[in-house]
């Protein structure tokens, strides 16, 4: 007889891969998120007072500058629209590359470039206030203080990290870093990176990097949402899978309960069922409330007054937009 | 209390962390994806904290929380994407049987398995259960009874021992 105390601890026990707990992440997420609260009831508040009042404030007095990306500036990069935004946005990439991709909120800020297959190329790219140190991951991969091989950005210094400083790409686990014209610093990280070339590829991905605070056009329209649905992430995945497609998620969180919004092409496999869904000019939303009893969604007609509140704006890109809710 | 004591608490909390996050997902990577979320929501609210906070039933309600949810999004998918390529070699001694628990507990519905995680692996009490769950004192003694009896019928070959819920 075994004993399931005894046999849960030795199975947690098992020999496990080095941990990629980064703290600096957890840092610079939590200083966002706290930043996305203030924001959230900013905007609510201003849905209630009606037009012609001063902006909201999109950062509460004090709050100390993030240190892992720009700060929005514009209003169209304000999250009372839009909960998506990129930091930084790629120009020239590799024919391997299949889409780009954006995320904010708890999981990280990412703008991410990948390919296609089951080994699709990725390449990661990230904006720092300072120049960063290590994360949690790149100190397990390097184990050690790693080489700094100076490599020149688009006439602006930079370096690769590496293991070893003979080999500046790590064995096609690259990292690039240099510093932008306005003396903040960029990253990318790149693997799987299928060219003939990768050192002088990456050298030129980075050189057409763009910066600056966007609002990433999505493809719903909200009408309005209660102040207390407060922004916890917000994802478009392109492409989503090894074959292509796209996926876009936000996911609110309201009074702890938690409400996810999926849209994706109508026809494209893997859609999760939500408590409820839409299909509209070729593409399928759904809704989905986990711990209803704390979401409280019938003062706005449940998890269906949610869905009425969208409107989907079809498989083309060009009509989707960046004004998302209001 | 300030980032010098976030940053001693998760450091020593960090590996019990992910041995539960682990217990509940299966998977060392994503595991790490549940631990770094977690941290995030307690860094989010440390400003909260003080000696008197129940730090670790905080973060450990964070994380089974978090791992509830993922199992409805498809978060998973895209924070899978990086570092798949660093297991270390495992070795062969006892395997079989820790694999046959793991495959066992993967075959639990979310909810049943953090039951069963949170009973028997964190050794809480059934009200504590109840609370990191947010559901009644009855739905964890179904939950985890339901879990048990999966697990025994998964595990046939190697019966297993736990305290009745009832």
């Amino acid at each position: 007889m075994t004993d399931l105390t005894s046999a849960l601890a030795e199975l947690a026990d098992e020999p496990a891969p080095p941990m990629r707990l980064d703290l600096d992440r957890a840092r610079r997420a939590g200083r966002r998120r706290r930043r996305l609260r203030h924001c959230s009831i900013a905007g609510g508040a201003a849905v209630i007072l009606a037009a012609g009042l001063t902006l909201p404030q999109v950062f509460a007095p004090g709050e100390p500058p993030d240190q892992g990306v720009a700060l929005p500036a514009a209003e169209g990069a304000s999250t009372e629209h839009n909960p998506l935004r990129a930091y930084a946005d790629f120009g020239w990439l590799p024919d391997s590359i299949a889409g780009v991709g954006y995320a904010v909120g708890a999981h990280g800020d990412n703008t991410l470039a990948r390919g296609l297959g089951e080994f699709p190329a990725y390449i990661w790219l990230s904006v720092y206030d300072e120049e960063p140190g290590l994360n949690g991951q790149q100190q397990q991969a390097f184990a050690g203080e790693p080489a700094r091989v100076p490599a020149e950005v688009g006439g602006r210094q930079g370096y690769w990290l590496t293991a070893d400083a003979r080999d500046p790409i790590n064995g096609g686990d690259s990292y690039l870093r240099w510093q932008t014209e306005d003396g903040r610093w960029a990253e990318l990280n790149a693997y799987y990176l299928n060219v003939p070339d990768p050192q002088q590829t990456l050298l030129r991905v980075a050189a057409d990097v763009t910066f600056g605070t966007e609002p990433v056009p999505l493809p719903l329209r909200i009408s309005e949402l209660p102040a207390n649905f407060r922004v916890e992430d917000a994802l478009l995945s392109r492409p989503s899978g090894p074959d292509g497609g796209w996926d876009m998620q936000l996911i609110y969180n309201v009074n702890g309960g938690r409400v996810t919004i999926d849209v994706q092409p109508q026809d494209q496999r893997g859609m999760q069922d939500g408590a409820a869904c839409k299909t509209e000019k070729g593409l399928r939303a759904c809704v989905t409330v986990h711990q209803p009893q704390a979401v409280e969604l019938d003062r706005i007609g449940g998890v269906q007054g949610v869905l009425d509140r969208i409107t989907l704006l079809g498989l083309d890109e060009r009509d989707w937009t960046t004004r998302v809710v209001g | 209390m300030g980032d010098a004591e976030f940053t001693e608490y998760v450091t020593a909390r960090a590996s019990w962390l992910r041995k539960v996050a682990y217990l509940l997902c299966g998977d060392w990577h994503r595991a790490d994806d549940l631990v770094q979320t977690g941290v995030t929501k307690l860094y989010t609210n440390w400003h909260r904290a003080n000696k008197a906070w129940n730090l670790d039933g905080y973060v450990r309600k964070t994380l089974v929380n978090t791992f509830l949810a993922e199992q409805r999004s498809s978060w998973q998918r895209l924070v899978d994407l990086r570092g798949t390529d660093d297991d270390p070699a495992t070795p062969e001694l006892d395997r079989e049987a820790v694999l046959d628990l793991r495959g066992a507990l993967a075959a639990l519905p979310p909810r049943q398995r953090a039951a069963v995680v949170l009973r028997y692996y964190c050794d809480l009490p059934v009200d504590e259960v109840a609370r990191t769950l947010g559901c009644s004192l009855g739905t964890v003694k179904s939950q985890t009874a339901r879990g048990l009896q999966t697990l025994r019928r998964l595990l046939e070959s190697q019966p297993i021992t736990a305290t009745p819920e009832s």
